[in-house]
C-alpha cells in the first residue's frame, strides 16, 4: 500500500494563537481505513482540515499522490473533488434549503451536466438510505438523518478519499451501527477512508491502520494489532474492551489459544458461540 | 415556522410554484386595485377558501396565522378613520370609508400571500425566483437566512432552557440580565457558525457562488386555467366594481 495522503513536519496554529499541530508527520495508505485517534483538543479536526486544504500549514507540507499540495484556485478545486470531508456538526455543513439541493451543491460546483448531477445525487442519497427524504428541509431531519445527509453531500463528489470527523459522535447505538455498516460497505469497495475519533473501540473494530495524535503531534502510526498487541499499556490510550475481555478469558483458559483476538462485539460473540464451553 | 410546516404538508406542494405565484400575484393586484371594500373581501374569501380547501391548511392553524396581520391592522386602520379638525377629533364618513377600504385591501392582500406561503415551501419559491432572474446574492442570502433561522432559533431555545434550569429567570431583573447575555452569546455563536459554514462550503468546492440542482416542475393546464380564470376574474371585478 502506498501513501495516498501525507503530512510531513506540519505546524498549524489558529489565528488566536492556539497551536493545534506541532511537527506532525503521518501517512495515509491508499485503500485503507485509517483511524485518527486522540482526545479532545489533540488536533484531529485541524489535521483533517489540512488534508482537504481548507487550512494551510504554517510550516511543513501536505502531500497527495506523491506531490506537495498547491494552494492555487485550480489545484484546490482538483484536490477537493478527490478528498471529501464530512464535518462533525451537521448543522454547519447542511446549508441549503432542502436535502436534495444540499447534496447537489458539490457536484454542481464540479461543473457537471444536469443529468450527471441528478444521477450522483440520487446514488448518494440511496447509499445513505435517505432517498425518501430528499425534498425535506434540513431542519425537519433528525440528528442521525442530518449526519447521513452530510455524508451524501460528500459522497456525491465521488472522492477518492473520504475523510470523516467524529462520524459517530452524538449518534445512538442503532444509528452507530448503521454508520458502521456504511463504513463496512465503503471498505469493501476498496475506498480510502480516514476518520477521526476518540472512540478506541470504533477504531479497533474498523480501522486497518491507526494514527494516534496527542498534544498536536503524531505519537503512533501502525496497525491496531501493533498499537494494542503488546502486553503493556499504551500510554494515554485505553485498550478496546473487546480486547481486554478476550485477554481476560484467555488468561483463565476459557478460550482456545488458536484464533486471533476478535475486533468487534459481533466477532467476540461469534467466537464464544463457536468455542467449547 | 408553522407556515413552513404547513407548506410542506400541503396537497398543492407539488404544483408548479409559478402557477401558485401567478394566482397570488393576480389576487394581490385585485385586492390592491379594488375600489370597493366588498371586492377586496371577495378576494380574501376566495383565497382563504383555496388555502383551506385544495391547499389543505387546517382551519385552526390558519386562523392563528391571521392574528399578527389583523393586530397590525387593528392598530393602524383606526388612525385613518379619525380626522383632527378645528373641533377636535371627528369620525367623518369619508374617513370611515377610507379606513374600511384600506382594511379590506390589506385583508385581501394577506389572504393572497398566505395562500402562497402555506402551499409553497421556501426552497421552491427560491427556485422560481432564480428562474425569474433575481440577482444571485439576494437568493443566497434568503437561502442561508432560511436555514440559519432554524439553527439559531434552536440554539436560542437551548440557551434559554439552560438559563431557566439554573434560575436565570427567577425574577424580572434576573430575566432581563439573562436575556441580554443570551443575545450577546447568540451573536458570537452566529459569527462562529458563519465561519464554520464557510469552511464546510469551501471544502465542497465553493468559489463564491451557491449553485444547486434546480428542481423542475411540470406545468399543469387545469391549474393554470384556474389561476388565470380566478385571478383574472378577481382583477376584472376590481376593475369594474365602482367604489
Amino acid at each position: 500500500m502506498s501513501a495516498l495522503l501525507e503530512v510531513r513536519g506540519v505546524d498549524f496554529a489558529y489565528p488566536d494563537g492556539t497551536r493545534a499541530l506541532r511537527d506532525a508527520t503521518a501517512a495515509f495508505a491508499e485503500g485503507a481505513c485509517t483511524a485518527v485517534l486522540g482526545g479532545n483538543g489533540a488536533g484531529k479536526s485541524s489535521l483533517l482540515l489540512l488534508l482537504n486544504a481548507v487550512y494551510r500549514p504554517r510550516r511543513g507540507t501536505v502531500w497527495f499522490r506523491g506531490r506537495p499540495l498547491g494552494y492555487g484556485r485550480s489545484e484546490l478545486a482538483a484536490l477537493r473533488r478527490r478528498v471529501g470531508l464530512v464535518f462533525q456538526d451537521p448543522d454547519v455543513q447542511l446549508f441549503a434549503a432542502s436535502v436534495r439541493e444540499d447534496v447537489s451543491f458539490g457536484p454542481t460546483n464540479l461543473g457537471l451536466s444536469r443529468p450527471e448531477v441528478q444521477g450522483r445525487v440520487e446514488r448518494a442519497l440511496a447509499a445513505v438510505g435517505l432517498g425518501g427524504l430528499a425534498d425535506r428541509p434540513a431542519h425537519a431531519l433528525s440528528f442521525g438523518e442530518k449526519r447521513r445527509a452530510c455524508l451524501a453531500g460528500v459522497l456525491a463528489l465521488e472522492p477518492e478519499v473520504l475523510v470523516l470527523d467524529e462520524p459517530t459522535a452524538g449518534l445512538d447505538a442503532p444509528m452507530c451501527r448503521e454508520l458502521e455498516a456504511l463504513l463496512a460497505s465503503l471498505r469493501a469497495r476498496g475506498s480510502t477512508v480516514i476518520f477521526a475519533t476518540h472512540d478506541v473501540d470504533l477504531a479497533y473494530a474498523w480501522a486497518d491502520r491507526v494514527t494516534v495524535l496527542a498534544g498536536g503531534s503524531v505519537t503512533f502510526q501502525g496497525t491496531p494489532e501493533e498499537l494494542w498487541g503488546g502486553r503493556g499499556e499504551t500510554p494515554g490510550l485505553a485498550a478496546p474492551w473487546v480486547r481486554e475481555v478476550w485477554r481476560g478469558l484467555a488468561a483463565r483458559g476459557l478460550v482456545p489459544p488458536g484464533p486471533p483476538p476478535p475486533r468487534s462485539r459481533e466477532a467476540l460473540l461469534g467466537l464464544l458461540g463457536a468455542a467449547p464451553t | 415556522m408553522v407556515a413552513d410546516r404547513l407548506a410542506y404538508a400541503s396537497p398543492l406542494r407539488r404544483a408548479h410554484p409559478g402557477e401558485k405565484a401567478l394566482l397570488t400575484a393576480l389576487a394581490l393586484g385585485a385586492a390592491v386595485a379594488s375600489r370597493s371594500p366588498w371586492v377586496a373581501l371577495a378576494v380574501a374569501l376566495t383565497l382563504a377558501a383555496l388555502t383551506l380547501g385544495p391547499g389543505g391548511a387546517p382551519i385552526r392553524a390558519y386562523l392563528r396565522l391571521w392574528r399578527a396581520p389583523l393586530g397590525f391592522l387593528a392598530a393602524g386602520a383606526p388612525a385613518l378613520a379619525v380626522s383632527l379638525g378645528p373641533d377636535g377629533f371627528a369620525l367623518p364618513p369619508e374617513g370611515l370609508a377610507a379606513a374600511g377600504l384600506a382594511g379590506a385591501r390589506a385583508v385581501g392582500g394577506v389572504a393572497a400571500l398566505l395562500f402562497l406561503a402555506l402551499t409553497t415551501p421556501l426552497p421552491d419559491l427560491l427556485a422560481l425566483l432564480r428562474r425569474l432572474r433575481t440577482p444571485e446574492p439576494a437568493l443566497d442570502l434568503l437561502a442561508l437566512g432560511y436555514r440559519s433561522v432554524f439553527t439559531l432559533l434552536r440554539l436560542a431555545e437551548e440557551m434559554h432552557t439552560a438559563q431557566v434550569s439554573r434560575l436565570g429567570t427567577a425574577t424580572p431583573r434576573l430575566a432581563l440580565g439573562s436575556a441580554a447575555t443570551l443575545g450577546a452569546n447568540l451573536f458570537l455563536r452566529a459569527r462562529w457558525r458563519a465561519h464554520q459554514v464557510h469552511l464546510a462550503l469551501v471544502s465542497r468546492g465553493y468559489e463564491g457562488e451557491l449553485r444547486f440542482l434546480e428542481p423542475r416542475w411540470p406545468w399543469s393546464a387545469p391549474n393554470l386555467a384556474v389561476a388565470l380564470g380566478l385571478g383574472g376574474g378577481l382583477l376584472a371585478l376590481a376593475w369594474t366594481v365602482p367604489g
